[in-house]
C-alpha cells in the first residue's frame, strides 16, 4: 500500500471537553489511485485527511506513506515531508492576493529541486494566457485552476484535496473534476478528496465513508465514470 | 451596543498586553520628557521673570572712565533714571578662580539669598550661588580672597549674572574659574586699599528707567554729554594713555588754558579739534544686549518650542502605530463587521469601538507620563540643567494648565484624530465587501516586476502590501533620527568648538588693551580690535573686527588690502551663515554706524566670530594713528601692568572653556539618544511584528506548502532587512540634513562656532547600529514566525 493507516487516534479538546474525533482508523490507498473521504459535517474526515498531510499530529496509531512512518515525525520533519511528498488544494484556494498567478506557482516550484514545467502545467490546466493577472482579478474556477497548478508544480507524490469544489459552480466543478482526472492519468498522482458531492465518488478507485470518527463504510469501484459524464455535481 | 463592545475592548487590550504595553511605554516617554521639558522651560521662563522683577533687574548698564559726579547722578535721577553703583574689583581666590567683589546693592539688581544672611562685618561675604556648588563651599565655610579671609554668610543670585559670564563676550560659563561676591561697603573699601586687586577698579553703574517715555539710547546721550576732563581721571594708565595720544598737541592746549588768552568761541573751537572725541562713557549695553541677563530663560525658550512641536509630530507617530493595529484587527474582523453592517450596526457606533482602545491607550499613557513628569524625575530634574549652569534662585514650581491639557488631552485627542481618518476609510467598504472578508488592494500591488528573482519579487510585493506599516517603519526611523541628530549635531557641534578651538589657537596669551603703550611690548605681535555686532535669529551678537597683517603668525588669514574686502573666521561664517563673496553687514554701536565688507575668504578660525581686516585700512577707517594697536599675541607671557589692560586671554583658558562645552551637554546627548533609540526600536519591531501578525495566515501556508523556518524568514523578515537598509541610507543624510537646517534656531543665542560636519565614520556607526538593532528584533520575531502553526489555514477552511 502507498498510504497505511493503522488505529489512527486523535482528540481534540481537554478535561471534560476532551472529545475523542478519530477513533482507531485503519485503512490504505493504492499508488496512483483517487480516493474519496466522504462523511457528514463534524464525522472527522478532514481531521484524518489533516493527520495524513502532517498538519495535525495524531495521538495514537500510526501513518506510512510510501513507506515512510509520519505519526510523531518532528515538526521540521513533517515540514520536509510535506514539502517533498504533499500537494494541498483547499475548498477557498487560499492562494497569496498580492501574488501574480505566476508568482503564487512559484511559491512551490521554488521548493522542489525537480519541479514540472510551469509553462506546461499551465497550460494543461487552462490558465497560461492569465499568468500575469492576481487572484482578484480571476473568477473562483480560474483561482481553483492555479491552485492546483501550485499543488502539482512540485509534482508531489500525494495530492490532498480538502472540498476542492466546495466553492464552484456544477460546470465548474465539472471542469476541475476533469483536470484532476487528467493529472490522476498523467502524472500519476494519488489523489485523497474530502468532499460532501457524491457524484465525485463514481470517478475514483476507492470511497472512504467515515461516521463518528470511524470508518463505516470503505469500498472501491471496478468501473470508474469519467468526470466529463458526472451530473448532478 | 457600545457596553457589549466595549467588553471587547478589554478583552483586546489583555490578548494583546505585550503590544499596547509597549505602545503605552512610548505614549509615556513621549509625554514625560514633552511635559517635563515644557514644564521645566515655563517654571525657568517665569520663575526667573519674576526673580528679575522682584530684585529690580537693571534696564542696562554703564562703565565709565572716572565716577560720575554726584550731580551728574542727580541730573539723571531727574530725567527719571534711577541709578545703581556697582563698581567692582576682580580679585584672585586661592583656587585661582576670579571673584568679582561688589558692594551689597541697595535699589538695582539686589541680591536674592537662596540661603544665610547677608554680609554684615568686613571679614563675611556672601558668594554666587554656582561658584559655591562648584567650589563645595557652605554657609560658614572661610575663603580666602585676595589674601584676605572671608566667612561665607549667603547664598546668592543677582540677575545682573544670571549667566556667570566673566566678560559679556564670552560663550560659556565656568564657575570653576569665575563667581561673584558682595561685602560690606568696608571690606569693599580695605580690599580696594589693599592693592590686591587683579585688575583696577571698574566703575559700573545699573540703571532703571522711571520715566516710561524714556529710551536707552535717551540715557546713554545725557552721560556722553557730560562734560569729562580725563586728567582728572585716578587712573595712570589711562592718563598716562590720553597724554600719549594727544602728545603735541598738548601744548597747543595748555596755552588755550591760559586764562589771559580768554575763553572765547574761536579758542573753544580749537581745543575741540585738537582734543579727541573722548567722553567719560566706556561701554553702555541695554539689557537686551547684555547676556548675562536673562539667559536662563532664553536657553529654555527653544526647548519649549522645539517640544511643543516634536510632542506633536511624536504622538502622531505613535498614533498611527496604533492606528496599524486598529487597521489588522479590522482585517481581521472585517467578516464580523460585514455581519454586524448586515444585522443594522452603524459605521459611526463601530468607529468610535475601534477608537476606544487607541484613545484609552494614549489617555492612560498621557496620565502616567504627565504624572512621571510632574514627580521628582520630570519637570525638577530638567529644571537641574539650568541649575547646573545658570545662576538663579530656586525656582518654586508651578503646574500649567497649559502642560497639563498638552501631557493629559492631546495624546488622546491626537489618537482620535489620527485613528479617525484612518479608521473611517476602511469601514466605509460595504457590507458585502466585508462578509467576503475582503482586503482592499494595496496601491501598487499590480506593479510589474519583471523578471525579478522570485524571492526579490516576492519580498517586494510584501513590502507594496504593507505599505502602511512600512512607511510608519520609514517615519519612525526618521522621527527617532532626528531626534538622534539633535543630539549627535550637538555633540559635534561641543567637540569641535572643544578641538577646534584649540587647535586654532596658536597664541599662547592674547592681551587685549584698554589702554596700550605707544611701543609694543618685546615679544608680542600687535592687532587692532574693535568690537561690533551683528544679528542673527533676534539675538545681537558681538564680532570682532581684527586689523592684522601678513607679518601676524598667529593667523592663518591671508587679509586682502583695501578697506572693502576682509576675510572671516570659519565660526562666524557658520555661525551666520555667510559663503565668500557675499557682503557681511557690522554694526558699531558706539558710533551708531553699519559697516559693510564683502568676504575675499573664509579662514579656519573656529575660537570667534572674527572679522579679519588690513591694520591699516582699518587704522585709517577708525581715525586712529598709523601705529596704533590694543591687542598683543604672543607665544609666551609678557610683562604687562594689567593696569593697562582688558583682558587677558591664555590658550590654556580656551582650552578649559571647550571642556565646559562638552561637560554641560554630556547629560542631553546620552539622554536624546537613549530616548531616540528606544522609540525606532519600539516603532521597528511593532511594525515588522504587525507585518508578521498580518501574514500569519500566508506564513501558515507556507507552512503547510513544506517551507522551513530559514526559508520563511528569509521571505517575511529578511525583506525587511532591504527596506530597513535602504531606508537608513535615505533616513539618515534626510534627518541630518533636517536638523542641520534647523539647529542653528535652538542655539540662536550661543556664541560660538558651528561645525556640524562629522566623519563618515558617525554615518557608518549609526547604519550599524540601526541594522544590529533590525537584528535583534529579527531574531526575537523568529519566535513569533514559530508560534503560527498551519492551523490558521484551516480554521479559516472550517
Amino acid at each position: 500500500m502507498f498510504l497505511e493507516v493503522e488505529d489512527l487516534v486523535k482528540f481534540y479538546g481537554e478535561g471534560e471537553n476532551r472529545v475523542k474525533v478519530l477513533k482507531g482508523i485503519s485503512t490504505g490507498v493504492e499508488k496512483g489511485e483517487m480516493c474519496v473521504i466522504q462523511g457528514p459535517s463534524g464525522s472527522g474526515k478532514s481531521t484524518f485527511l489533516n493527520c495524513i498531510g502532517g498538519l495535525e499530529v495524531p495521538d495514537g496509531g500510526s501513518i506510512k506513506v510510501d513507506g515512510t512512518e509520519i505519526a510523531g515525525m518532528s515538526l521540521d520533519k513533517l515540514s520536509d515531508y510535506r514539502r517533498d511528498k504533499l500537494g494541498f488544494i483547499f475548498q477557498f484556494y487560499n492562494l497569496v492576493p498580492d501574488l501574480t498567478v505566476r508568482e503564487n506557482i512559484e511559491v512551490c516550484e521554488f521548493l522542489s529541486e525537480n519541479p514540472l514545467q510551469a509553462e506546461e502545467l499551465m497550460e494543461t490546466l487552462g490558465i497560461a494566457g492569465i499568468g500575469d493577472k492576481f487572484p482578484a482579478q480571476l473568477s473562483g474556477g480560474q483561482q481553483q485552476r492555479v491552485a492546483i497548478a501550485r499543488a502539482l508544480i512540485k509534482n508531489p507524490v500525494l495530492l490532498l484535496c480538502d472540498e476542492p469544489t466546495g466553492a464552484l459552480d456544477s460546470k465548474t466543478s465539472k471542469s476541475i473534476l476533469i483536470l484532476l482526472e487528467t493529472i490522476n492519468r498523467k502524472y500519476g498522482t494519488t489523489m485523497m478528496i474530502v468532499t460532501h458531492n457524491n457524484a465525485i465518488r463514481k470517478m475514483v478507485h476507492r470511497v472512504i465513508i467515515i461516521k463518528d470518527g470511524e470508518i463505516s463504510e470503505c469500498s472501491q469501484n471496478e468501473v470508474l465514470v469519467p468526470a466529463a459524464e458526472l451530473t448532478d455535481l | 451596543m457600545q457596553k457589549v463592545l466595549r467588553k471587547r475592548v478589554l478583552r483586546n487590550l489583555r490578548r494583546h498586553k505585550g503590544r499596547y504595553l509597549a505602545l503605552s511605554l512610548l505614549v509615556i516617554l513621549g509625554v514625560f520628557i514633552v511635559v517635563s521639558l515644557l514644564g521645566a522651560a515655563q517654571n525657568v521662563i517665569d520663575g526667573t521673570a519674576l526673580f528679575a522683577q522682584k530684585n529690580n533687574v537693571e534696564d542696562g548698564e554703564w562703565e565709565t572712565f572716572i565716577p560720575l559726579r554726584s550731580e551728574q547722578l542727580q541730573e539723571l535721577t531727574d530725567m527719571g533714571v534711577e541709578v545703581q553703583e556697582q563698581f567692582y574689583l576682580d580679585v584672585a581666590e586661592r583656587s585661582g578662580a576670579t571673584i568679582r567683589l561688589f558692594k551689597d546693592r541697595e535699589s538695582i539688581n539686589l541680591v536674592q539669598l537662596d540661603d544665610g544672611r547677608k554680609a554684615e562685618t568686613e571679614d563675611e561675604i556672601v558668594l554666587e550661588k554656582r561658584f559655591m556648588e562648584v567650589h563645595g563651599l557652605q554657609i560658614g565655610d572661610p575663603v580666602v580672597i585676595g589674601g584676605r579671609t572671608f566667612a561665607v554668610t549667603g547664598i546668592g543670585t543677582t540677575a545682573d549674572y544670571e549667566s556667570p559670564l566673566k566678560k559679556m563676550a564670552d560663550s560659556t560659563i565656568d564657575s570653576a574659574q569665575f563667581g561673584t561676591g558682595f561685602v560690606t561697603p568696608g571690606a569693599y573699601q580695605a580690599m580696594k586699599e589693599s592693592g590686591q586687586a587683579l585688575e583696577s577698579e571698574k566703575y559700573i553703574y545699573a540703571y532703571r528707567k522711571k520715566d516710561s517715555t524714556l529710551t536707552d539710547d535717551d540715557v546713554r546721550k545725557a552721560i556722553e554729554a557730560f562734560p569729562f576732563n580725563w586728567e582728572k581721571a585716578e587712573d595712570p594708565y589711562f592718563k598716562a594713555y590720553m597724554k600719549r595720544r594727544i602728545g603735541d598737541a598738548q601744548m597747543i592746549l595748555d596755552l588755550l588754558d591760559n586764562p589771559l588768552l580768554g575763553d572765547d568761541d574761536e579758542a573753544q573751537k580749537l581745543r575741540e579739534q585738537i582734543e579727541p572725541d573722548i567722553h567719560n562713557l566706556q561701554m553702555f549695553v541695554p539689557r537686551g544686549d547684555n547676556m548675562r541677563v536673562g539667559g536662563a530663560a532664553a536657553d529654555v525658550e527653544i526647548n519649549k518650542y522645539a517640544s511643543l512641536v516634536a510632542g506633536v509630530i511624536v504622538l502622531a507617530l505613535f498614533s498611527y502605530v496604533i492606528a496599524v493595529f486598529t487597521i489588522h484587527e479590522i482585517d481581521a474582523e472585517s467578516s464580523v463587521i460585514g455581519a454586524l453592517y448586515s444585522l443594522g450596526v452603524n459605521r459611526r457606533d463601530l468607529l468610535r469601538h475601534y477608537m476606544l482602545l487607541p484613545a484609552i491607550v494614549t489617555a492612560l499613557g498621557g496620565i502616567i507620563g504627565t504624572l512621571l513628569a510632574h514627580s521628582p524625575i520630570g519637570v525638577s530634574y530638567q529644571m537641574m540643567d539650568t541649575y547646573l549652569y545658570f545662576s538663579v534662585p530656586a525656582i518654586p514650581l508651578k503646574v500649567y494648565p497649559y502642560t497639563l491639557l498638552y501631557g493629559l488631552v492631546l495624546p488622546p485627542v491626537i489618537a482620535v484624530i489620527v485613528n479617525s481618518v484612518v479608521i473611517r476609510k476602511k469601514l466605509s467598504c460595504t457590507a458585502l465587501f466585508l462578509l467576503r472578508g475582503g482586503r482592499k488592494e494595496a496601491s501598487g500591488k499590480r506593479l510589474n516586476l519583471g523578471k525579478m528573482g522570485f524571492i526579490s519579487r516576492f519580498r517586494i510585493r510584501r513590502i507594496l502590501r504593507e505599505l502602511r506599516a512600512a512607511i510608519t517603519m520609514a517615519v519612525g526611523l526618521y522621527v527617532s533620527l532626528a531626534l538622534v541628530f539633535i543630539a549627535v549635531d550637538c555633540y559635534v557641534m561641543c567637540r569641535h568648538v572643544e578641538v577646534d578651538n584649540l587647535a586654532d589657537t596658536h597664541y599662547e596669551y592674547m592681551y587685549m588693551y584698554k589702554y596700550p603703550d605707544k611701543k609694543v611690548p618685546e615679544g608680542g605681535i600687535p592687532a587692532f580690535a574693535k568690537t561690533l555686532n551683528k544679528e542673527r535669529f533676534g539675538y545681537n551678537l558681538e564680532v570682532t573686527l581684527l586689523g592684522t597683517n601678513t607679518e601676524n603668525p598667529y593667523f592663518d588669514a591671508v587679509v586682502p588690502k583695501g578697506r572693502k574686502d576682509v576675510a572671516i573666521s570659519s565660526a562666524m561664517a557658520q555661525k551666520y551663515d555667510i559663503k565668500e563673496g557675499e557682503t557681511v553687514v557690522l554694526e558699531d554701536r558706539e558710533a551708531e554706524q553699519y559697516h559693510a565688507f564683502r568676504v575675499d575668504s573664509i579662514v579656519q578660525y573656529s575660537p570667534n566670530f572674527t572679522v579679519f581686516m588690513d591694520i591699516d585700512e582699518m587704522r585709517e577707517m577708525f581715525g586712529e594713528d598709523e601705529d596704533y594697536y590694543n591687542v598683543v599675541f604672543s607665544d609666551r607671557q609678557l610683562p604687562i601692568d594689567s593696569g593697562k589692560l582688558l583682558s587677558t586671554v591664555s590658550r590654556a583658558q580656551i582650552e578649559q572653556a571647550g571642556h565646559v562645552f562638552v561637560d554641560l551637554m554630556a547629560s542631553m546627548i546620552y539622554t536624546m539618544t537613549i530616548v531616540s533609540g528606544f522609540i525606532f526600536f519600539v516603532v521597528l519591531y511593532l511594525m515588522m511584528g504587525v507585518m508578521v501578525d498580518r501574514a500569519s495566515y500566508d506564513i501558515s501556508l507556507m507552512k503547510i506548502f513544506g517551507y522551513r523556518r530559514g526559508e520563511i524568514r528569509k521571505l517575511y523578515l529578511n525583506g525587511n532587512m532591504y527596506f530597513v537598509a535602504l531606508g537608513s541610507l535615505i533616513a539618515i543624510p534626510l534627518a541630518k540634513k533636517t536638523i542641520d537646517a534647523i539647529y542653528p534656531y535652538f542655539i540662536s543665542n550661543v556664541a560660538c562656532a558651528m561645525d556640524l560636519s562629522m566623519s563618515p565614520l558617525v554615518y557608518v556607526g549609526l547604519f550599524a547600529v540601526i541594522m544590529g538593532m533590525y537584528f535583534v528584533i529579527n531574531a526575537l520575531l523568529v519566535r513569533k514566525i514559530d508560534r503560527v502553526t498551519p492551523a490558521e489555514v484551516l480554521k479559516n477552511r472550517e
